[in-house]
């Protein structure tokens, strides 16, 4: 009788778990995101990645919309996904996941940014009875000729002026006009109602002419 | 029961307006209402140039870091869980054990 090779036996089993393991990466990504998310509540952690591959652009993209700094930022996608992960068994298929993990990151990225402001108010003026302490705004007054520079600054105008605007008006337009969501989905993030994202919408923007003046071109974009 | 006021119905057509999902009917009827109104008709020109150029902000992907950063809190994650889990195990255990 032939004995079975007990090492090739075991690099079988090593081989076939590979294999197995492989296949379950890639049978969920062909799932949709409500349907990875089932699979992370059921305890495959694997789906946590797909979550992350698909969505970390996307929020990052978001969040630096607040933050203006990327390694803020990606502190703040990075605990927006645990916050997914530790409170998946909250999650209900009724809700899109992408609203979802809107609504998380963007009650972490108000929290962030309170934060942040009461600790630039501290820094920017140490002394209130010093009368000499103010704030400065330095303009540039060189003449740009080169389109290229002009378009950068346009660009950092555009994005000093999102900074600029309060909270309510900022979140609904970068996510309807950077993030390209819909209302009805803006609506559920921000939970308000329709008519109010789109009405916000539009006075954000007009704001933000207000803000950019005629600095920036349209043609410049 | 809430009521829109005026000024909200114009923000929401000048919001439509802007991305371009008005009807025809509605297009028309507000083609009009700029005619007869240069601070609408100013009001939906900034809005569809603001729009365009937030459409056309450069995408802010993560750095090339940040997938080893994400696997590494993971782990430590998971590890706390099971952490936790353990805990808990022992506790019950030694419930049992007492009664």
């Amino acid at each position: 009788m032939v004995k079975p090779n007990t090492a090739l036996t075991n690099s079988n089993y090593e081989l076939r778990g590979i294999i197995m393991e492989a296949l379950k990466i890639a049978n969920l990504r062909t799932l949709s995101d409500e349907d990875v998310m089932e699979q992370l509540q059921t305890g495959v952690t694997q789906a946590f990645d797909i979550i992350v591959q698909r969505y970390k652009d996307r929020l990052h993209n978001f969040l630096y919309r607040y933050t203006h700094n990327h390694q803020d930022c990606e502190d703040l996608v990075q605990e927006t996904f645990l916050r997914v992960y530790r409170s998946r068994h909250s999650y209900e298929r009724i809700a899109k996941l992408s609203t979802w993990m809107y609504t998380i990151a963007l009650n972490l990225a108000k929290s962030m940014y309170k934060k942040k402001q009461r600790m630039t108010k501290i820094s920017m003026h140490a002394d209130p009875n010093d009368s000499e302490s103010r704030e400065y705004e330095i303009e540039d007054s060189v003449i740009l000729q080169d389109d290229q520079l002009h378009q950068k600054m346009s660009v950092a105008k555009l994005e000093k002026a999102l900074l600029k605007l309060n909270d309510d008006f900022r979140e609904v337009i970068v996510l309807r006009d950077i993030q390209q969501l819909s209302y009805e989905e803006i609506a559920e993030i921000t939970d308000t109602a329709m008519g109010t994202v789109k009405s916000r919408i539009n006075r954000a923007r007009q704001q933000l002419q207000e803000l950019i003046g005629d600095y920036v071109k349209s043609e410049t974009f | 029961m809430t009521f829109k006021t005026s000024d909200d119905i114009i923000n929401e057509i000048i919001a439509d307006f802007s991305e371009c999902n008005l009807s025809e009917a509605e297009l028309q009827s507000f083609s009009e209402l700029q005619d007869k109104n240069l601070k609408i008709r100013r009001t939906a020109q900034s809005g569809i140039r603001i729009h365009n150029m937030l459409k056309r902000l450069d995408t802010k992907g993560v750095s090339s870091r940040f997938d080893q950063r994400m696997s590494a809190k993971f782990s430590l994650e998971l590890e706390k869980e099971i952490q936790i889990k353990n805990a808990k195990l022992i506790e019950e255990n030694q419930k049992a054990t007492t009664s």
